[in-house]
């Protein structure tokens, strides 16, 4: 009987076969359109499957336009980069963002970052595929308060977007698949791993003393979730912040009582430009959070309980740290800033 | 060639499939390679195929009596009133079962019934093979793998309204409405589901009651299905107590095997 293994490797041989005719053939060069994967040297495997939705620079210029227009909401007053600025790595420098209508929504906006490393979206996880992510802020009534039919009608007859559709997918049909993966194919470009932090962890710069010590004491204190490199291990924990909003977190979504108040562990990268933090903006400045950790509202999670000690230096040192976490590179890039003109 | 047209379907719909049978092809290939005679192939058969039509029937109440979305009904046990504004649901995986046990798959099975008027939907199954069929077997709902594969065309597209935006997966059955008895005069149950305990995917077999389905290529023979859309209150259910279901759970669940055996035999058309 074969098992699942000597199945598996009978497979793979047979692909290593394969592979060794092709090999054998000419070698051609790469398609024209093919756009290198972006993927940082130092990250991990990334969590969003490329070999499905291989960005190519027609489909990432949709996917661009589309984030930027505010053809997506259902007055067309409000696009993706209404609440996601790219000089504040794809955050809002607002407590709580208003969508159409100034209608107040209930959570603070995220910041945008190496997304494709992301298992599930939302604070509280409950999204759990990249692909469908802006299905949220889209029919979210105090956000883009917009449904995708009528957007795809929208698309449909405008004078541009059909023909992006077409250079994008090989079809002008706007539709549910093509929309979303032309989303996905612009967001995952919005990689940053170009801090002072990756300058050092690549051995291509060094970190001043303050930024040292910073960078241990985050060590000893965060990492077992804030783990390193992506800044985060996208868990759900209870951070102590007593909510200003009665958000009832990850139970939103599990209907469990056990994680009432727990809340997807966000990644640090830009942290210092996403203020204000938390998933209610209810802490302004970094100090703030800092702060918090040496005392939380209510007993946190382990490990940082009742409290992390830190002296004023100390609390300096990480917060310098945190600022090495800034990648100047992400926030000016061109490619990932408005294609229209303003 | 029939051969590669079937490939081409398992390609598109199994992907395990697809590697397996590409691996078996690439091993006959090469077997074919090293052989120096050449046997010729037999002939392959080229088989008829045919199409069928479920017609369901929603009802009211274990008398099957007359009903349609908009008619303000009794509930036959709970006494509550209830005026269906719209009924959607999903029958995926639909498989045919001949009396010798073997098995037509329908390939990429996912149809959304969506009744917004009247009491009848109808569903084309496609180019079944000609045989006599004695049973079918379908899933209301939708696969785990396809509730978190991203963003899915046609009966699964986002756009059909049938998928949570904030809580990812598909809501397999849509029943909304009015009655007097709930805390604000209406209900709404968006039943999903797709794992652990909160599973509301439900498969169901039903037999053609002796009788047989004759598929054949020049006719459009029917399954006749009652669905007895009170069933959902089956148990005991109060409007009054359960009006609202927006998220997988106990409740999904339970509303879930309540519709399943909603669905019975009525008759078949030859």
């Amino acid at each position: 009987m074969h098992t699942h293994r000597t199945v598996r490797k009978t497979r793979s041989l047979w692909w290593l076969l394969l592979l060794f005719t092709a090999c054998r053939q000419e070698e051609l060069p790469p398609p024209a359109d093919q756009q290198p994967l972006p993927v940082p040297a130092h990250f991990p495997a990334p969590h969003y499957n490329f070999a499905s939705n291989k960005p190519i620079p027609a489909g990432i210029a949709l996917g661009r336009k589309l984030f930027y227009d505010p053809i997506t909401s259902v007055d067309s007053s409000i696009s993706c980069a209404s609440c996601h600025v790219q000089t504040l790595a794809f955050a809002h420098n607002q407590s709580i963002s208003r969508g159409v209508g100034g209608k107040l929504g209930v959570r603070n906006s995220p910041a945008l970052q190496n997304l494709a490393w992301v298992p599930w979206f939302n604070a509280d996880g409950g999204i759990l595929h990249l692909d469908v992510q802006p299905l949220a802020p889209i029919t979210d009534s105090a956000e883009h308060n917009f449904n995708l039919p009528d957007l795809f009608d929208r698309l449909r007859r405008h004078p541009q977007y059909p023909a992006d559709f077409e250079a994008a997918f090989g079809s002008r049909t706007v539709s549910d698949r093509p929309f979303f993966l032309a989303m996905s194919q612009f967001m995952t470009q919005l990689v940053s791993a170009g801090s002072l932090y990756d300058q050092v962890l690549t051995q291509k710069a060094t970190f001043s003393i303050d930024q040292a010590a910073g960078y241990a004491l985050f060590r000893t204190h965060c990492t077992s979730c804030h783990s390193e490199p992506l800044t985060s291990n996208f868990a759900f924990a209870r951070n102590g912040h007593q909510s200003s909003t009665n958000d009832e977190g990850r139970k939103r979504v599990t209907g469990d009582q056990v994680d009432f108040g727990k809340f997807r562990i966000p990644s640090l990268r830009n942290v210092a430009l996403t203020a204000p933090y938390m998933h209610d903006g209810s802490l302004p400045t970094l100090e703030a959070v800092i702060e918090h950790y040496t005392q939380p509202d209510y007993p946190a999670d382990a490990p940082i309980g009742t409290g992390i000690a830190l002296n004023s230096q100390q609390k300096n040192q990480l917060k310098a740290f945190l600022q090495s976490l800034t990648d100047p590179a992400f926030l000016q890039n061109e490619r990932l800033s408005s294609p229209f003109q303003p | 060639m029939y051969g590669g047209g079937f490939c081409f379907q398992t390609l598109n719909n199994n992907k395990m499939k697809f590697q397996y049978l590409f691996i078996a092809l690439l091993a006959g290939a090469t077997f074919t390679a090293c052989t120096k005679e050449n046997t010729p192939e037999p002939e392959p058969q080229p088989e008829l195929k045919g199409n069928a039509e479920i017609k369901f029937d929603h009802v009211w109440g274990p008398t099957f009596g007359a009903w349609s979305v908009g008619q303000t009904m009794r509930h036959p046990s709970t006494g509550d009133t209830i005026t269906f504004d719209f009924l959607n649901y999903y029958i995926t995986n639909v498989k045919l079962t001949k009396a010798d046990g073997s098995e037509w798959v329908q390939p990429n099975s996912y149809h959304l019934v969506k009744l917004s008027a009247g009491a009848l939907a109808t569903l084309t199954l496609n180019d079944i093979p000609e045989g006599d069929y004695t049973s079918i077997t379908y899933t209301i709902g939708v696969d785990s793998a396809r509730n978190v594969s991203g963003a899915q065309e046609g009966a699964l597209a986002p756009s059909q309204g049938m998928f949570w935006s904030w809580n990812t997966g598909y809501i397999f059955v849509k029943a909304e409405g009015r009655s007097p008895q709930a805390p604000n005069g209406t209900f709404k149950y968006h039943l999903g589901g797709f794992s652990g305990a909160n599973n509301a995917i439900r498969t169901t077999m039903l037999n053609f009651g002796g009788g047989t389905l004759r598929v054949r290529n020049n006719a459009l023979p029917s399954i006749h299905l009652f669905v007895n859309v009170a069933r959902f209150w089956h148990g005991g259910i109060l409007l009054s107590s359960l009006s609202n279901v927006h998220m997988p759970g106990a409740n999904a669940s339970t509303l879930a095997t309540n519709f399943r055996d909603a669905f019975t035999f009525d008759h078949l058309h030859n």
